[in-house]
């Protein structure tokens, strides 16, 4: 289960989310609010799998963790 | 009195080729350092993973994934490093059930809830509708403020009689 990818050269972070489990609405809801702290580019088919490739603005941002923290924050988003 | 037969704690399967041990639903992958639960989304529908999964989330990171309609795979990944990955995994199991039993008893519970809380509105209605919410209007033989049975409506003169 790969879904996290971090390529630490280039500091970005690359979810691959599948929208079966991870609804549009709630990854729309996500990325919008991590603009304020990550470039944000949201791509891919929305029935299928969407991509979500994040970069910090700051380099004080655990590159390792802000992936995961992302997911994390998809799922409190369809709980609320 | 008959022997009681002594429970043995279910030993973890290690499966050396693959690097992972298996204890029933979980898949514990200690040197990676996270645990797969597999999940079948006929008896815990999505809605019970997604709140299972949301009890954990302040101590590990949740990734989902698989086919929602055949075995859902559940990532937990500890935030901290002493977190055990086994109680992890079976904590994450208890809330399964915990939430499927909510569920069915909110289920259970739904028309209740409904006629309370129409009963509630229908209340709220008839007191709108049929009065007034100040209280009645006095009627018309009714004594009046004005009126002093007693006799103590006197002007305040700064004196005492």
């Amino acid at each position: 289960m790969k879904i996290v990818t971090v390529d630490k050269d280039l500091r970005t972070v690359v979810l691959d989310l599948d929208t079966r489990f991870y609804p549009m609405d709630a990854v729309m809801q996500a990325s919008q609010a991590y603009l304020e702290t990550c470039w944000v580019y949201v791509d891919g088919d929305a029935e299928g799998l969407v991509r979500v490739t994040l970069t910090p603005r700051s380099k004080k941002i655990r590159i390792n963790q802000l992936g995961y923290e992302f997911l994390n924050y998809v799922l409190s988003v369809m709980k609320a | 009195m008959a022997k009681r037969a002594t429970k043995k704690k279910p030993e973890p399967k290690e499966d050396s080729n693959e690097g992972f041990s298996v204890i029933n639903n979980l898949e514990i992958h200690k040197k990676e350092g996270y645990i797969l639960v597999s999940v079948n989304p006929r008896i815990y529908p999505l809605q019970i993973i997604y709140s299972a999964a949301y009890v954990l989330m302040d101590r590990a990171y949740i990734i989902l994934g698989g086919d929602p309609q055949e075995e859902v795979l559940v990532e937990i990944r500890p935030k901290s490093k002493r977190e055990s990955l086994e109680k992890l995994g079976r904590e994450f199991n208890n809330e399964l059930i915990n939430y499927a039993v909510y569920t069915i008893q909110t289920a259970r519970n739904q028309d209740v809830r409904d006629a309370i809380v129409r009963r509630a509105f229908l209340t709220s209605e008839s007191v709108d509708a049929g009065t007034d919410p100040c209280g009645d209007p006095p009627s018309e033989g009714a004594s009046s403020y004005r009126d002093d049975p007693e006799g103590i409506a006197k002007p305040w003169s700064g004196t005492e009689e």
